[in-house]
């Protein structure tokens, strides 16, 4: 165990980072750990991710190692890659998520893995699955590599679960309450997060939207408990958890309860599996329901030209 | 006070990826020239011409109320010749079809890099969808194709008109379209069956990726430059078993649609219209890239030149270089 007053943690701004990093970052400082992050994606980012990754991966696992890669010669003594396996009951996260770790391990680090200081990082792997283990457990196993004192590792995980849960709090409440009101037309917004959070990787979609008096709503802005979402029509009840997810928003922003969406935007990279099933799905139930439905492709194309024509008419549509 | 009496008119510019069109219709809608040109990679150089070609007429019969720009390059051109109107193509098309046909359902437009569908209803756009994120299947595949047979891309319609039996070809990609139909021609099929083979597979292509989920329904219009193509045609209509309705000016119903759209948004106004005319020309302008140096996104940046003097710069994702009036 190192002496925790010096230690420094290294989080790559990618993946679960827009979902996790607020409970990540009180967590850790309670520490007295400290946490260094990415900076924002970019050209140079991604440029590098690419060399890393595998060529069939998508755009957010190639740009994924290229924040890993930025932060490895950082001088950070720890690398915080946990494994996403099982968030909820009966659903997973996607594998190529699942597998970052040890893609990573095989494609960043030179050679074997990196045990001592001075080889890179340390990656912090464990695993999040919370079928077998709770994920109270597993903060708490990562803990007890900075502190000896279990009762403060466990309020250290308390104060984490508080400030998400209080940030959540506040943004749906912020969003329901004020921002809602200020624009003229409301989309809903679906994606993975770490598409539809990413200003690079969806061209500053968020912002666009916004330029043109259009509110862009995520699945973040929705209130967590009021809707219900019935999954069985789904025999396996939708294996992927951001699955769930995007079809529950998806549902909720077209259901009329605190808003009804006049446009449904689903920002899927060119070679994700699962949004391709999902788009369809959703496609689907945006008909049904006469919303109207754009499907935003994402790749490796530098130019905006594309995105924005796209925004542009969809927006004008609406406008109608 | 003869200024006065001089028809005011619309110019509408649809800059795209392999023609630039030039639209300019009088106040009662009526299109009063047209011109297509090819892009050859350089758009202002197009644009240029095609103003430079009508200038005398646009300056001395008529008084320009109005321009907008639309397609690809409507940034780049309409700063350029201070457009009214910047408006993506999508709209643009939209508002030819609808301004023609009052009846419009469905709109094809396959152009050179972009292929769209739009469906309309009571002439309002309720859906729309373009190609993803492959040109396979537009323009500039059929025009590298016909080259790549020796055939003049004007007659590639009517070879496929002759044939009897089209072969199939595989359509999803444009590489592998390619490949096939290069086996086909080495395993002995005619030059028709290949070309009508082809214009079924890229028709099978368009109504599976871009025309995905959407209810295409009568009235059907087919315009942009592969509208020219009659074996596209046919392949439309025989696959989908319905008539289709080939716009009279299909090659620049963009441009036609921007120019009523800088009429809509002119008329009434009292200011006066931002357009600078053929005289932007007078000078010598250039454009060239450079690399914004200032974040790690280092961004291209494209910067606008007049007689050596920078105009105006596009590009960027922050806007650090964004026009300026």
């Amino acid at each position: 165990m190192l002496d925790s007053s010096n230690v420094r943690l290294a989080v790559p701004r990618t993946l679960l980072y827009y979902r996790y990093f607020p409970l990540w970052q009180t967590f850790f400082n309670e520490l007295g750990v400290e946490v260094e992050t990415s900076a924002p994606s970019c050209a140079a980012i991604l440029k590098s991710g690419s060399r890393y990754a595998h060529t069939d991966s998508c755009l957010p696992i190639k740009l994924a190692f290229g924040h890993v890669k930025s932060l490895f010669d950082g001088g950070s003594d720890y690398m915080f890659l946990p494994r996403f396996f099982r968030l909820e009951n009966k659903s997973y996260v996607c594998p190529k998520v699942i597998g970052f770790t040890d893609m990573v391990r095989c494609c960043v680090y030179p050679e074997k893995p990196a045990l001592k200081r001075g080889e890179g990082p340390y990656i912090i792997d464990n695993l999040f699955d919370v079928i077998s283990h709770s994920n109270e457990k597993v903060f708490c196993d990562i803990g007890s590599k900075f502190s000896s004192s279990a009762p403060k590792i466990k309020r250290a995980y308390q104060r984490g679960i508080e400030r998400h849960d209080f940030l959540i709090r506040k943004r749906t409440s912020i969003f329901k309450n004020e921002i809602l009101r200020k624009f003229k037309l409301k989309i809903g917004v679906l994606g993975h997060p770490y598409n539809v959070h990413d200003g690079y990787i969806n061209m500053g979609l968020l912002g666009e939207l916004n330029r043109r008096d259009a509110l862009g709503i995520t699945y973040e802005d929705m209130p967590s408990d009021d809707f219900k979402c019935d999954f069985s029509k789904f025999p396996s009840g939708l294996f992927w958890s951001f699955g769930r997810e995007i079809y529950r928003s998806a549902l909720y922003f077209m259901s009329g309860l605190d808003f009804k969406a006049d446009g449904i935007i689903y920002l899927a990279p060119f070679s994700c599996g699962l949004d391709s099933i999902l788009v369809t799905l959703i496609q689907n139930e945006a008909r049904e329901r006469n919303v109207p439905f754009l499907n935003l492709v994402i790749d490796e194309h530098s130019a905006k030209a594309g995105v924005i024509t796209r925004i542009e008419a969809f927006i004008d549509m609406l406008s109608h | 006070m003869r200024e006065n009496r001089r028809e005011k008119v619309y110019i509408g510019i649809d800059v795209g990826s392999v023609s630039v069109n030039l639209a300019v219709i009088g106040e009662d809608c009526r299109l009063l020239k047209k011109r297509y040109i090819r892009t050859n990679g350089a758009p202002i150089n197009a644009v240029k011409t095609a103003l430079t070609e009508s200038r005398e007429e646009l300056e001395t019969l008529y008084t320009v109320a109005g321009a907008a720009t639309t397609g690809s390059g409507r940034h780049l051109i309409g700063h350029l010749i201070g457009a009214d109107e910047i408006k993506n193509e999508i709209t643009a098309h939209a508002v030819a079809a609808t301004h023609y046909y009052d009846d419009v359902s469905t709109v094809i437009e396959i152009g050179g890099q972009d292929s769209k569908i739009i469906i309309i209803e009571n002439n309002v756009v309720v859906d729309f969808a373009m190609n993803t994120i492959c040109a396979a299947g537009t323009g500039s595949f059929l025009d590298q194709q016909s080259q790549r047979l020796g055939i003049d891309i004007a007659d590639f319609g009517d070879y496929a008109l002759k044939s009897v039996l089209p072969t199939k070809i595989a359509g999803r990609c444009g590489v592998f379209a390619e490949s096939d139909m290069i086996h086909k021609q080495q395993i002995g099929y005619q030059k028709h069956d290949i070309i009508a083979g082809l214009c079924f597979a890229l028709v099978n292509n368009y109504l599976n990726n871009v025309g995905r989920g959407k209810k295409i329904r009568d009235k059907i219009v087919f315009q942009g430059g592969v509208a020219a193509n009659r074996g596209i045609i046919k392949a439309f209509s025989e696959t989908l078993g319905k008539k289709i309705y080939v716009a009279e000016h299909y090659d620049v119903m963009g441009a036609i649609g921007a120019a009523l759209i800088a009429m809509k948004s002119r008329r009434g106004g009292d200011e006066k219209s931002r357009y600078k005319g053929a005289a932007c020309f007078d000078s010598d302008i250039s454009s060239d890239a450079f690399e914004c140096g200032a974040c790690s996104n280092a961004c291209e940046i494209i910067s606008v030149t007049k007689d050596g003097k920078r105009l105006f710069n596009i590009g960027g994702r922050c806007g650090r270089y964004d026009y300026k009036d």
